[in-house]
C-alpha cells in the first residue's frame, strides 16, 4: 500500500531517525535554532524523500543494502557535499549499494532522494534506455542534460506537493503506479548518455579512509579519541586523515569528534529522566570531565544549558 | 488517452470558446485588461476544469447534453452569482441537464467544474443503494459537510497543480485512473452527504423568465431591442423583467443589451479584415447608428478605439 508522510522537526536526532537510510548520524556544526522538514513517499517499489534542514551539519547515512539510490539538490544554495564532492542543483548523485557516506552542508540544504531495488533499476535501465544502471562502487556525480534534470526536479516536486496537499492520491494504488512510472522514466532519462565525472584516483582512497575513520569512531562512543590513536587504527598519517576530513567533513578530525560527542551527549540528555540521572553523570559518560568548560561549549553550540536540555520535556 | 491543457487568455471570446462541456458567452461589464486562465483536464471518464477571470462579467452558459456537471468556487472573493443565487466556496452546484443559465461576477472569480457522462453517474448512484445522482430537472445547491468539501477542494487543486507542473503524470493512464478514483470518490461523498437546497418557486419562475429573455436576445443579435417589445415576447411586465435581470445579471436589461451588443461588435471588429470593411459598416450592422457616441462608449469600455481593434492583428 503506497503511503506518504510529511513531518517537521526541531530536534536533529529525531530528524536523523526519520530519514530513511539506516543509522543516519547527524552532527550540527553551526549555531542556531534547528528546523528540518521531511517528506517521505513510498510508492510501490520506488521510495522517495524530500528533505530540508537549515543549519550547517554533517550527516553520515548508510544506504539500505540492495537498493539503488540517487540523490540531488532541489534548490541551489549553500554548499552541499557528498563524500567531499560538491553537489550542484544540476547534478545527480548515484550512490553505491549499501555504502555509507558523509554529507555536509554549510547552511540551508534542500535535497531529494529516490531508491529502487537494484534488480528493478537494472531492468528498467535496460528496458527503457538500454543502459546499465548497476549502482557504482563509489558515489558518482553526474550532470544530466538540463531538460532531463528539470523534468525530474519538476516531477519530484509535484509528487512532494501531492504528499503535502493530497496524500489520498498517493495512497491510491493506480495513481501510485502511474507516479512511479513517470518518475522512473524521468530518472532514467537523467542517466542516459551519462558522462560520469571520472572519480579522481584519490577519491576512492579518501572514501576508504573515511569509512575506516567512521568505523573507529563508531566503536568508541564513550571515551574521547586521540588522533594518533585513530591514525594508527586506520593505518594513515595524520596529515592524510586531516586532508580527508577536510574534504568530507569540512573540519578537522578533532573538531568533528568534539561535535559528535557533543551531539551524543545532547541526545542522552534529551532522552534521560531528570529524576534518575544528572548532567554530570551523562557528561562524564561521554568523556567530558571538565564540566565547567563542557557547559560553556554546550551552551554555545545548542543555545541552552545542559541542565535545561535534561529538564526539557520531550517534544 | 488522458490529457491536460493550461491556457491563458486576454480575449473573453477565446476564453468562452475554450470552456469544455458548456457553450458560453462572456460579456465583460467592468473596465480594465481582461485576463483569464483555464486548466482543462480530461482523465478517462472524468473531466475537470479550473477557471479564473479577473473582471466583472456575465456569462451565459448552456451545458452539453449527456453530462453530469457540478461546479464550485475555488476561492472566496467578490460575489459570484449563478441564476441569481450567490455561490459560496462551501457550496456545490449540481447542474440540470442541458441547462442554460447566467453567472455573473463582480470581480476576480475562480471556480471549478467536474463532469462525468450521465451513464457513469447513474451506475455510481445505483451502486450506492439507488441514489439518483444524474442531473436534476432544475439546478440544485448542495452544501457538503465541511470536511468532504475541503477534501474535494484539495484534490481538485492538486490535479490542477499537476496539470501545470507535471502534465506527464496526468497523461500516464494509471495515474489518471487513480486521480479519477480519488476525485470521483471525493465528489460523491460531497453529493451524498450534502445538504440540498432547492430553488424556491419564485427563483424557478425567474429562471424561466431569464431563459425566455435569452432566447429573444439571441434571436436578434443585430438590431437593438426595445424593452417593451422584449417584455411582450416573454409575456412579463417591465418591472418583473427588471427584477429578474437585476437578480441574474446584476444590472438593468437595457444596460445588458448595450454591453452585449458592444461585445458582439468588438468580436466582429477583431475578426474582420481591415482592408475589406470599416468601423462604420460593422458598427451599423450591430445597430450603432450614432457613430461618435458609439466610439466614445466603446473606448471607455474596452480601452481602445474601434478602429484600433479593427486594425489590431489577431493574437
Amino acid at each position: 500500500m503506497p503511503l506518504s508522510a510529511v513531518q517537521t522537526f526541531s530536534d536533529p536526532d529525531e530528524y536523523a531517525a526519520a530519514i530513511r537510510a539506516a543509522n543516519t548520524e547527524f552532527a550540527v556544526t553551526g549555531r542556531g535554532h534547528f528546523t528540518a522538514k521531511l517528506i517521505r513517499i513510498d510508492l510501490h517499489r520506488l521510495w522517495m524523500q524530500r528533505a530540508s534542514d537549515n543549519l550547517p551539519r554533517i550527516s553520515h547515512p548508510t544506504n539500505i543494502v540492495g537498493r539503488a539510490v540517487v540523490s540531488f539538490r532541489t534548490q541551489p544554495g549553500p554548499s552541499l557535499l557528498t563524500d567531499g564532492l560538491e553537489m550542484q542543483a544540476t547534478d545527480i548523485v548515484r550512490h553505491s549499494d549499501g555504502q555509507s557516506y558523509y554529507r555536509r552542508s554549510s547552511g540551508l540544504a534542500a535535497y531529494a532522494s529516490m531508491s529502487l531495488p537494484v534488480e528493478v533499476v537494472v531492468s528498467c535501465g535496460a528496458a527503457i534506455a538500454g543502459i546499465d544502471l548497476t549502482p557504482p562502487k563509489d558515489p558518482l556525480i553526474h550532470t544530466p542534460p538540463a531538460s532531463a534534470m528539470m523534468k525530474l526536479q519538476r516531477l519530484h516536486a509535484a509528487v512532494g506537493r501531492l504528499a503535502e496537499n493530497a496524500p489520498e492520491i498517493i495512497a491510491n494504488p493506480d495513481a501510485a503506479r502511474g507516479l512511479e512510472q513517470a518518475l522512473i522514466e524521468a530518472v532514467v532519462g537523467c542517466l542516459e548518455d551519462r558522462d560520469d565525472r571520472e572519480p579522481r584516483l584519490a577519491q576512492g582512497q579518501h572514501a576508504i579512509v573515511m569509512r575506516r575513520f567512521h568505523r573507529v569512531v563508531e566503536e568508541n562512543t564513550g571515551d574521547p579519541l586521540y588522533i594518533p590513536e585513530i591514525c594508527k587504527a586506520i593505518g594513515v598519517s595524520e596529515s592524510t586523515l586531516r586532508m580527508c576530513c577536510q574534504e568530507h567533513l569540512g573540519i578537522s578530525p578533532k573538531r568533528y569528534l568534539l561535535l559528535r560527542r557533543m551531539a551524543l551527549t545532547r541526545r542522552a540528555l534529551r532522552q534521560a529522566e531528570p529524576d534518575a540521572t544528572s548532567v554530570t553523570a551523562i557528561a562524564t559518560r561521554y568523556g567530558f570531565w571538565e564540566l565547567g568548560r563542557f557547559a560553556v561549549v554546550y551552551q554555545a553550540l545548542f543555545g541552552e544549558s545542559p541542565s535545561a536540555a535534561l529538564h526539557r520535556p520531550p517534544n | 488517452m488522458p490529457s491536460s491543457a493550461v491556457r491563458t487568455f486576454t480575449d473573453p471570446d477565446d476564453y468562452a470558446a475554450a470552456q469544455r462541456g458548456v457553450k458560453s458567452e462572456v460579456t465583460v461589464i467592468g473596465r480594465g485588461n481582461f485576463t483569464a486562465k483555464l486548466i482543462g483536464i480530461g482523465l478517462h471518464r472524468l473531466g475537470l476544469q479550473r477557471s479564473s477571470d479577473n473582471l466583472p462579467r456575465t456569462a451565459h452558459s448552456v451545458n452539453s447534453k449527456g453530462l453530469t456537471i457540478i461546479t464550485f468556487r475555488t476561492h472566496p472573493g467578490p460575489s459570484l452569482v449563478r441564476s441569481g443565487v450567490e455561490m459560496r466556496p462551501t457550496d456545490i452546484v449540481r447542474h440540470a441537464e442541458d441547462q442554460a443559465y447566467f453567472q455573473r461576477s463582480s470581480g476576480s472569480a475562480s471556480f471549478a467544474a467536474m463532469s462525468l457522462p450521465e451513464e457513469d453517474m447513474a451506475a455510481i448512484g445505483e451502486a450506492l443503494a439507488g441514489l439518483d445522482l444524474t442531473p436534476p430537472r432544475d439546478a440544485m445547491l448542495v452544501t457538503p459537510p465541511p470536511g468532504a468539501m475541503a477534501k474535494l477542494q484539495r484534490l481538485h487543486a492538486a490535479a490542477g497543480h499537476l496539470a501545470e507542473e507535471a502534465p506527464e503524470i496526468i497523461v500516464n493512464p494509471d495515474a489518471a485512473r487513480g486521480l479519477e478514483q480519488a476525485l470521483v470518490e471525493a465528489m460523491i461523498s460531497c453529493l451524498v452527504d450534502g445538504e440540498v437546497r432547492e430553488d424556491s418557486v419564485a427563483q424557478r419562475h425567474h429562471e424561466i423568465v431569464m431563459r425566455r429573455f435569452w432566447r429573444v436576445v439571441e434571436e436578434n443579435p443585430e438590431q437593438p431591442l426595445y424593452i417593451p417589445e422584449i417584455c411582450r415576447k416573454i409575456g412579463v411586465s417591465e418591472s418583473t423583467l427588471r427584477m429578474c435581470c437585476q437578480e441574474h445579471l446584476g444590472m438593468a436589461p437595457k444596460r445588458y443589451l448595450l454591453l452585449r451588443r458592444m461585445a458582439l461588435t468588438r468580436r466582429a471588429l477583431r475578426q474582420a479584415e481591415p482592408d475589406v470593411t470599416s468601423v462604420t459598416a460593422i458598427g451599423t450592422r450591430y445597430g450603432f447608428w450614432e457613430l461618435g457616441r458609439f466610439a466614445v462608449v466603446y473606448q471607455s469600455l474596452f480601452g481602445e478605439s474601434p478602429s484600433a481593434t479593427l486594425r489590431r492583428q489577431p493574437e
